[in-house]
C-alpha cells in the first residue's frame, strides 16, 4: 500500500511537491525553514538591543523602538521559532516515521496548517513595518489596549489606524497562529491513536512521539482562555470596548489571568518535544534502555496536570488574594518533583552504559546541563517570598533564557544532528557540529550566566540603557552588560557554522545509511530520506523502542520491527 | 577513579563558595525591616538547589567519563522499571518534596511577614483564622490595618505615565482629603517608622519598586493596593560606616533637601542631554521620510508642496544642527561640560548617602515609548528632619 502511495506521486511537479505539499515531512522542513528564518529576525532585534544596553551613549535605537524590539523578540522566539520548529516540525517528521504509517490522518489539514502559520508569520512581520507593539510579549492591558502609548500611532511611528496598527496586527498573528497549530494538533492526536503500525501498543510509542503529543494536548486545553483574551483585547482596541479598562467597568487583571493560564503551560508546550528528543539521544547513545520509560511518561502526565493550576506565580505582585498566593506556591513547588524525576531518569540511564560522544550526544548532554541551571532558578521565582524581588528583574530574563534556549536551541540542535540523516540522507561534517556545540555552549552561558549578577541584585528589566542620572545603582553593571552583549553577538555568529555545515552537507556530504546510529525505533527502517510514503512495506512492531544490550544478542540494538 | 575524586573535589569547593557568599556580595543593600528575610529565603533557596545541582550534573559527568565507549565498556541491560534505581530515583524524589516543603515554609513565613503584619487578615477564604481562643469561618478575604494610625505615615501612591505621586496627610492629618500634601518624583520618609502606603495608577499598569527596601508591587488602573515598609535605623547607620552624623545634612552639611533639588536638576540636564538627543535624531529622521512621502503625494498642488518642502527643509537643518551638537559632544567642549556634570552628579551621590539616604525607585512594568525614564527618589530623613519638612510643605501649600 506504501509503494502504491508513492507510485501515485511521481509525477507531481515541483510546486505540489514542495510548495503545496501535503506530504508530512516536506511540510515538516517547511516549518523548520519558516521558524529558522523568524529566528535570525529576532535574533537581529536581539543583536540591536544588546548593542543599545551595551553602548547606550551611542544612541543605537530610541526608547519606544527599544521597547518594541524586546517585545517583538520575545513574541518571534516563542511563537515563531520554538512553537513551529519544536513542536510542529518535529512533529510532522517524526510522528508518522516513528509510528510506522505513511502520512497524517488528515494530510490536506496538515498543508492548510502550515499556509495558516506562514500567513501568521508574514502578519508578524508586516506588523514590524509598520510600528511594530511595544508594550511588553504578555500583551497587559490597559497599555495594550491603547493605540497611542503602545503601539500603532504616537510614539511607535505608524500611521495606520485601528486594526491595521503594528499592536493590533500581532494579535491577529497570534490568533492565526494559534488556529493552525490546533489544525496541526488535532492531527498529531488522530494520528498517533488511529495509525499505528500493527502490533505497537501504547507503551511501545517512542517517547519523543508520547511527548509531543503531550505537548499538544497542553496546547489544546489551555489555548481558549487566550484565544477568547486576545479577541477581547482587538475589540477594546479597535471597536471602543472596555473589557480591561477600569474606567468602563473591566478589569486589566482579568487578561493576566487568561494570559497566564495560557502562558505557563505554553512552556510546556516547548519543552515536552525535546525532553523527547534528548531521551531519545540518551538511550541511543548509551546503548542503554530509557531508565523508567513508563515512569517519565507518568511523571510529564502529573506536571501537565500541574502546569494547569500554577499561572498565578506570574502574578504575585499584581496584587493577587494572598491565600491565592500561598496555593499557588505550593503548586509551583510541587512541579519540580516531576521534574527532577525525568532529569535523574535521563542521567542514569547513563550509568552502566556504553556512552559515545558523537555531537547529538554533546548537545543532549548539554541540554540536561543548561536546562537544569532554567529548572533551579525557576525555584527563586515560585517561591513568593524571593519573587518579590526577582519579580520584572534580569534574574527572571537569565531564568527564561535558561529554559527557553536549552529547549530550542540544545534540544533542537541535538534532534537537528540526530535526524539530519535521515531526513536528509546525508551525513554532516561532525567536526563542525562539535564546534558549533562548544561555541554556542560557552557564548550561551557567558551571554546568560553573567545575565543573573544584575538580576540578583534586582536591576529591573526593559530599560533601555543605565545611566548615571536615572538608575546610578545600577550604573556599576555596564561592564557586565558589555560583556553580555558581546556573547550574545558571539552566540548569534556561531550559528553561521551551523547554517554551513547543514547547506554544505545537503550538497556534498558522504551519503547516509538507513541506521547509522544502530537505534530501534522505526523510522531508521525507512530509505534515507524515506520516499514519499514513508516504507517499503508497513512495519510490524515487537517490542519496545528501547531495547539496547539486550543480554544474549549478538547485536546492541534490537529494532521494534524485527521479528528476532 | 582519579577523576571522580577530583571532580567531588571540585563540587565541594563549588558549593563552599555559592553557599559561603556574604548577602553583600549578591544583594543591593538593604534598609528595610523585613528585606532580609526576603534576602534569606534567597539564600536558603541557594543553599538547596545549587548543590543539588552540581551533584546531578557531576553524576553526569562521571558516567559520562566513567561509561564511555571508548574505553571498551558493554552496556548492561537496565530498564529501570523495577529494582534498586528505581527506589533510588524514589528516595531522591521524596528528598526534593521534602526541600521543597522546607522552602515553602519559609517563603510564605516571609510573605506574610511582608503582607500580614500591618495588613492583617480578619479572616480567610480557604482556610480558618485562629482569632483569640476561637477560629472564624472562611467568610472571604477581609483585610483591616491593625496598628493605630499615630503611629503609621499613610501615603497615597499614584502612578502614571511616566510619574510618581506622592500625597501627605495635609493640615487636618487626614490623607484623601484637599488640604494633602503632594511631592512628584520625591518621596520623602521618616526613618524609624511604619509607612503605609495606598497604591494605585491612572492609566496602565505601572510598578512601585523599590529594590533596597526589597518592595514592589504593581500599580494597577482601578484599584489601590496597600503594602508598608519601614526603614531600619539600625540598618542606614551601619550602611553609611560612620559613628557619628547628622541626619539632616550632607557631609559638607548641606541640607538634605537642598541637595536632593540639586540632584535632580542635575539628572533633568543630563537626561535632557543623553536621551532627548537619540529621540530627537529618531523623531527628525521619521519626519523627513514622511514629509517626502507626503512631497510625492501632493505633487499635484503647487502650494501644498512648497508648504512640504520648506517643512522638509527645516527638519534637515534640524539634522544638521542635531549632528553638529553631537559632534560637540563627542569631541569638544560639550563633552567636557557633560562630563563634569556626570562627575558633579556622582560626588552629589557620594554627599547624599546613594542607597542610604538617597534610594532610587523605578517602575519595572513595562508602561509604555518613555518606561526608560520613569523613575523617582526615596529620600530617607529622620524623624524631626521629616517633620521641618511637611511643616515647610505645608507652608509653602
Amino acid at each position: 500500500m506504501s509503494a502504491t502511495h508513492a507510485a501515485g506521486h511521481h509525477n507531481d511537479s515541483f510546486i505540489s511537491k514542495y510548495v503545496f505539499s501535503t506530504d508530512h515531512k516536506v511540510i515538516g522542513m517547511q516549518y523548520i525553514i519558516t521558524g529558522i528564518i523568524m529566528a535570525f529576525i529576532g535574533g537581529y532585534l536581539a543583536y540591536k538591543f544588546r548593542m543599545q544596553l551595551a553602548w547606550p551613549e551611542l544612541g543605537i535605537m530610541g526608547r519606544a523602538d527599544y521597547n518594541s524590539s524586546v517585545t517583538i523578540h520575545g513574541l518571534i522566539m516563542i511563537f515563531w521559532v520554538a512553537m513551529p520548529i519544536l513542536v510542529a516540525a518535529f512533529g510532522n517528521l517524526l510522528i508518522p516515521t516513528m509510528i510506522g504509517c505513511d502520512d497524517m490522518a488528515y494530510p490536506s489539514l496538515n498543508m492548510i496548517s502550515y499556509w495558516l502559520f506562514l500567513l501568521s508569520a508574514i502578519v508578524a512581520i508586516v506588523s514590524i513595518l509598520v510600528g511594530g507593539y511595544g508594550g511588553g510579549w504578555t500583551l497587559y492591558p490597559p497599555l495594550s489596549a491603547n493605540m497611542a502609548s503602545a503601539g500603532g500611532g504616537g510614539a511607535y511611528g505608524s500611521t495606520l489606524p485601528g486594526i491595521f496598527s503594528g499592536g493590533s496586527l500581532i494579535i491577529v498573528a497570534i490568533a492565526l497562529e494559534f488556529f493552525a497549530f490546533l489544525m496541526g494538533g488535532l492531527n498529531f492526536i488522530v494520528t498517533t491513536v488511529n495509525m499505528r503500525a500493527p502490533g505497537m501498543g501504547f507503551w511501545d510509542i517512542p517517547v519523543v512521539v508520547w511527548f509531543i503529543d503531550l505537548a499538544v494536548l497542553v496546547f489544546m486545553f489551555s489555548v481558549g482562555p487566550l484565544i477568547a483574551g486576545a479577541i477581547m483585547l482587538l475589540f477594546d482596541r479597535s471597536l471602543g470596548t472596555g473589557f480591561f479598562d477600569p474606567a468602563k467597568g473591566g478589569d486589566p487583571i482579568l487578561f493576566q489571568h487568561l494570559f497566564w493560564f495560557f502562558g505557563h503551560p505554553e512552556v510546556y508546550v516547548v519543552l515536552f518535544p525535546s525532553i523527547g528528543f534528548v531521551g531519545e539521544i540518551v538511550s541511543t547513545f548509551s546503548r542503554k534502555p530509557l531508565l523508567g520509560y513508563k515512569k517519565i511518561i507518568y511523571a510529564a502526565l502529573i506536571a501537565s496536570f500541574l502546569s494547569f493550576i500554577v499561572w498565578a506565580h506570574h502574578q504575585f505582585v499584581a496584587g493577587i488574594n494572598s491565600d491565592m498566593a500561598v496555593w499557588f506556591t505550593v503548586a509551583t513547588m510541587l512541579i519540580s518533583v516531576p521534574f527532577t524525576s525525568i532529569i535523574l531518569s535521563m542521567v542514569i540511564t547513563m550509568y552502566k552504559g556504553s556512552v559515545e560522544l558523537k555531537s547529538p550526544m554533546l548537545w543532549a548532554l548539554g541540554w540536561i546541563v543548561t536546562f537544569s541551571v532554567g529548572g533551579v532558578t525557576g525555584l527563586y521565582l515560585g517561591s513568593v517570598g524571593s519573587d518579590i524581588q526577582f519579580h520584572d528583574t534580569y534574574f527572571v530574563v537569565a531564568h527564561f533564557h535558561y529554559t527557553l534556549i536549552p529547549i530550542t536551541i540544545f534540544g533542537g540542535m541535538s534532534a537537528v544532528y540526530y535526524w539530519y540523516p535521515k531526513f536528509i540522507g546525508k551525513h554532516y561534517n561532525e567536526f563542525l557540529a562539535k564546534l558549533h556545540f562548544w561555541l554556542t555552549f560557552i557564548f550561551f552561558n557567558g551571554a546568560f550566566m553573567s545575565m543573573f549578577i544584575p538580576g540578583t541584585a534586582a536591576q529591573h528589566r526593559r530599560i533601555a540603557g543605565y545611566f548615571i542620572e536615572t538608575y546610578p545603582q545600577m550604573t556599576e553593571y555596564q561592564d557586565i552588560r558589555i560583556f553580555t552583549t558581546i556573547c550574545v553577538i558571539g552566540l548569534i555568529i556561531t550559528q553561521v557554522i551551523w547554517i554551513y555545515n547543514m547547506i554544505s552537507s545537503y550538497y556534498k556530504g558522504k551519503i547516509a545509511e538507513r541506521n547509522p546510529w544502530k537505534a530501534n525505533t522505526l523510522e531508521w527502517t525507512c530509505a534515507s530520506p524515506p520516499p514519499h510514503g514513508n516504507f517499503e512495506t508497513y512495519p510490524t512492531v515487537y517490542r519496545g523502542p528501547y531495547e539496547f544490550s539486550v543480554p544474549n544478542r549478538e547485536e546492541d540494538y534490537w529494532p521494534q520491527d524485527q521479528a528476532s | 577513579m582519579r577523576s571522580t575524586r577530583l571532580l567531588l573535589v571540585l563540587l565541594g569547593l563549588a558549593t563552599l563558595v555559592m553557599t559561603g557568599c556574604s548577602t553583600d556580595w549578591f544583594f543591593v543593600k538593604n534598609l528595610s525591616t523585613y528585606g532580609d528575610k526576603v534576602d534569606d529565603i534567597i539564600v536558603l533557596i541557594t543553599a538547596i538547589a545549587v548543590p543539588g545541582f552540581l551533584l546531578t550534573i557531576t553524576a553526569m559527568v562521571i558516567f559520562v567519563v566513567q561509561y564511555r565507549r571508548g574505553k571498551g565498556n558493554k552496556a548492561e541491560y537496565i530498564k529501570g522499571d523495577t529494582g534498586a534505581i528505581v527506589k533510588v530515583i524514589i528516595i531522591l524524589d521524596v528528598v526534593v518534596l521534602l526541600l521543597d516543603l522546607l522552602i515553602l515554609f519559609h517563603t510564605l513565613d516571609t510573605f506574610y511577614s511582608i503582607d500580614g503584619e500591618i495588613v492583617k487578615k480578619e479572616s480567610s477564604w480557604i482556610l480558618p483564622i485562629k482569632k483569640g481562643n476561637s477560629l472564624v469561618l472562611p467568610t472571604g478575604a477581609n483585610y483591616k490595618l491593625e496598628v493605630p494610625n499615630a503611629e503609621v505615615l499613610e501615603v497615597n501612591v499614584t502612578l502614571s505615565q511616566f510619574s510618581f505621586t506622592f500625597s501627605y496627610p495635609g493640615k487636618d492629618g487626614i490623607l484623601g482629603t484637599d488640604d494633602d500634601i503632594e511631592s512628584t518624583g520625591v518621596f520623602h520618609v521618616p526613618v524609624g517608622k511604619k509607612v503605609v502606603i495606598h497604591i494605585t495608577a491612572t492609566d496602565v499598569i505601572h510598578s512601585f519598586f523599590v529594590n533596597t527596601l526589597r518592595l514592589k508591587q504593581d500599580a494597577i488602573p482601578g484599584r489601590t493596593i496597600t503594602r508598608w515598609f519601614e526603614v531600619d535605623k539600625e540598618k542606614v547607620e551601619k550602611a553609611r560606616k560612620r559613628p557619628k552624623f547628622d541626619w539632616n545634612k550632607d557631609i559638607n552639611g548641606v541640607e538634605i533637601h537642598d541637595l536632593a533639588k540639586a540632584i535632580v536638576g542635575m539628572r533633568t540636564q543630563l537626561g535632557d542631554a543623553n536621551y532627548g538627543r537619540t529621540q530627537t535624531k529618531i523623531d527628525n529622521l521619521k519626519a523627513v521620510v514622511s514629509a517626502k512621502k507626503d512631497v510625492k503625494n501632493a505633487e499635484k498642488d503647487a502650494k501644498k508642496k512648497a508648504d512640504l518642502e520648506r517643512g522638509i527643509k527645516g527638519t534637515e537643518t534640524r539634522i544638521q544642527d542635531y549632528k553638529a551638537e553631537i559632534k560637540d559632544v563627542n569631541s569638544g567642549k560639550t563633552k567636557q561640560e557633560m562630563d563634569q556634570k556626570i562627575k558633579k552628579l556622582k560626588q552629589l551621590y557620594e554627599n547624599a548617602f546613594l542607597g542610604q539616604r538617597l534610594v532610587e525607585i523605578a517602575c519595572a512594568e513595562i508602561c509604555g515609548a518613555d518606561h526608560t525614564i520613569m523613575n523617582a527618589w526615596l529620600i530617607i530623613d529622620s524623624k524631626e528632619g521629616f517633620k521641618k519638612w511637611m511643616v515647610q510643605k505645608i507652608k509653602d501649600e
